[in-house]
């Protein structure tokens, strides 16, 4: 503020109101004097001396009550001149900083809309290469990603506001600590003609006069949006250059999307496990033909051997009665084993449905904050219930599989080598569930014993090689090779949940434990 | 009741097979062979218990329904597969339908039986009983059921060609 402004407030200080001259005492006073000195004169001087002093008194009276009258009246317009000359100038400059504010925004929005689009938004906004954001987008764009792109912005968004300290008192109460009104290199005017050069803090702080509250509070709000805005932007700006703007991966999502999931890819699993049952009836009713052709087969020629008494005859009936015998043997097999899979399927349906409505329970309770500690309890039993209705799964695709691989060997290697042959349609435990002893028990196990490691580890069936123990023990640590071996057998889909759920589940393992 | 080496020599085996419960039997050599009887094709003006030709061996054999014969109601299997034992007497061949795939049990396990009450009511039909495993099984004299039904002279000879019957080519 320069000298003359500051008499000028002063004045402005002390500046009566605008009627205080006309109604002043020493114009009252200046006329009673007059009036009370020529009534005196009338009373004690000889006419006609008396009339002419006081017409002279009187004149001398007026003529000073006008004076007196008229000094401060001038002096009221003069002050009220000066306000109202601020006044202007305070609107002039609001609507200045208005309209600064408003090409700010739209600047930041072009700027945050090309950077979404990722592209470059000093080639492609034509406004955006002059301005207050020129220098940052510059800067974001040449030095590329590192970590300083958000404190500069907050730099720069201090020289922002600074530019911005035109509009009277929008800062008040606000600190600058730290920041710098004056950078070295001055953000460019989005005026060719800018107001003149902002008041140093203090006077910043300071109220202004005749400044509306409610006023002021937009302002304040209009810089909060745009330092909101600021933000927002050296984020895009952040994510353009790590290139983590990029269309985002699913994310994790909330614990009852995890679940959905697990339940979607199990429902999956079983519909997979019921068109693989169809299967296996089908090829359980050409088994059961092949079976029925042989055993008459056998018995055409045990009647001929019986009839003609031929040996050659007779060996050849045997041996296709065995052929047949296999065959049913197998024709029985697949059949036991497509009910055994159509009950149990049944069960893992009912299994997954439960424990699905169990973990959204959990996790409604949990959410609601209402006894954390049982609720956290339910979602890691309802984690487990889910698991085990997948290890169902898993062993009814496992039976499945070898459903597959005994019908497709177990007649055709019949004759001399039939106790070989015969060895698949025995089914046992062992070879049965290849998949739960290759990855789908070792991953179930795991994951019991991390999401319950006070309940002993699901038995795991004993690889070639490996004491059942031993393979318990490896399949109990994260990262083990049996861990990477099991996550090998899993789909792209149920490995993406696994990693989602590992960080969680080894979190309660280790609370627990 | 010891092992009869007369009924062993006699019978080298009897084909088994059940309708309603009872078991029933053939003698081996007496079953020319077995086929499926998925697909019999009618005659003209058939009755029951006839059930229609069957191709075996590539001749036309005509076939009754036992258990149509019998009066017994019966529920297939599965796949609702019936089997045709097919029984040579000299050139004639003749078929009969059964609800079940038979199996053969050897004549050493064969004990003959008397003939119980139970079955009276098939005592004209009967030929042999013999026991086998606990089980009763009952061999019909089929030749004269098939003659009931279809008189000889009526039966067409499946035989061979030098008789100057129909054949399938």
């Amino acid at each position: 503020m320069t000298e003359e402004e500051e008499s000028n407030a002063d004045l402005v200080s002390i500046a009566p109101a605008p009627h205080r001259g006309v109604f002043s005492f020493s114009v009252l006073g200046a006329s009673i004097g007059t009036g009370l000195a020529a009534t005196l004169a009338m009373l004690f001087l000889p006419s006609p001396l008396s009339w002419q002093v006081a017409v002279g008194l009187s004149l001398v009276g007026g003529i000073t009550a006008g004076v007196l009258a008229g000094v401060p009246r001038r002096e009221g317009e003069a002050a009220l001149l000066r306000e109202r000359a601020a006044r202007e100038e305070e609107r002039k400059s609001w609507g200045a900083a208005v309209v600064d504010l408003e090409s700010l925004r739209r600047q930041i929005n072009l700027a945050t809309l090309a950077l979404r689009g990722r592209k470059d938004p000093l080639v492609e906004v034509p406004e955006l290469r002059v301005g207050a954001l020129h220098d940052l987008l510059e800067a974001s764009r040449d030095t590329g990603v590192t970590g300083p792109v958000v404190s500069r912005i907050a730099v720069d968004e201090a020289d922002l506001v600074g530019n911005m300290d035109r509009i009277p008192g929008f800062l008040e109460g606000a600190s600058l600590e730290g920041f710098d009104p004056h950078p070295p290199h001055p953000v460019h005017a989005v005026h060719p003609a800018p107001a003149p050069a902002p008041a140093p803090a203090p006077a910043m702080a300071a109220p202004v006069v005749g400044m509306d509250p409610r006023a002021q509070r937009e302002a304040l709000r209009t810089v909060d949006e745009l330092i909101q805005a600021l933000e927002q932007l050296g984020e895009e700006i952040e994510n353009t250059d790590t290139g983590a703007s990029a269309p985002a991966a699913p994310t994790s999502g909330s614990p009852a999307q995890l679940v959905d999931s697990v339940v979607q890819t199990a429902a999956n699993g079983i519909e997979d496990l019921a068109a693989g049952l169809m299967r296996a009836n089908e090829l359980a009713t050409v088994a059961e033909r092949v079976t029925n052709r042989a055993t008459l087969l056998a018995l055409n020629a045990q009647l001929e051997a019986t009839r003609t008494g031929g040996e050659a005859m007779g060996a050849i009936a045997e041996e296709t009665r065995r052929l047949s015998e296999y065959g049913r043997e197998a024709t029985d097999t697949i059949s036991r084993l497509a009910e055994e899979i159509e009950a149990k399927m049944g069960e893992t349906i009912t299994a997954i449905h439960a424990a699905s409505e169990d973990a959204k329970a959990g996790i409604a309770s949990l959410s609601a904050g209402a006894n954390p500690a049982p609720a956290k309890l339910d979602v890691s039993r309802a984690i487990e219930a889910v698991v085990a209705a997948l290890d169902k799964a898993y062993d009814l695709r496992a039976k499945l599989e070898s459903v597959g691989a005994g019908s497709g060997s177990g007649p055709a290697t019949g004759g001399a080598d039939a106790p070989a042959a015969k060895a698949p349609m025995s089914a046992s435990p062992p070879e049965q569930n290849d998949f739960a002893q290759s990855g789908g028990a070792s991953y179930t196990a795991s994951l019991a014993a991390h999401v319950a490691p006070a309940a002993p580890p699901a038995p795991a069936p004993s690889s070639a090689g490996a004491s059942a123990p031993q393979a318990a023990e490896a399949e109990v640590t994260w990262g083990e090779p049996a861990w990477a071996d099991a996550i090998d057998d899993l789909t792209p889909e149920q490995r993406a949940i696994l990693e989602r759920l590992q960080p969680e589940l080894k979190r309660d393992s280790e609370r627990q434990g | 009741m010891g092992s009869n080496p007369a009924i062993e020599a006699r019978s080298r085996g009897v084909l088994v097979f059940t309708i309603g419960g009872v078991a029933f039997g053939a003698h081996a050599d007496d079953v020319a062979g077995l086929v499926e009887a998925e697909r019999l094709a009618p005659l003209p003006m058939q009755r029951e218990p006839l059930a229609g030709i069957v191709a075996f061996r590539g001749e036309m054999v005509p076939a009754f329904d036992l258990s149509s014969y019998l009066g017994i109601g019966v529920t297939l299997g599965q796949r609702g597969t019936k089997f045709a034992l097919v029984l040579a007497r000299g050139g004639d061949r003749f078929g009969v339908v059964v609800p079940e795939m038979p199996h053969l049990v050897p004549g050493t396990q064969l004990r003959e039986a008397n003939v119980s009450s139970v079955d009276h009511e098939l005592a004209s039909m009967i030929e042999t009983v013999f026991e086998a495993g606990g089980e009763r099984i009952h061999c019909l004299n089929y030749w004269s059921i098939i003659d009931s039904i279809m008189p000889r002279d009526a039966v067409p000879r499946a035989g061979s060609a030098a008789d100057g019957e129909r054949r399938i080519p």
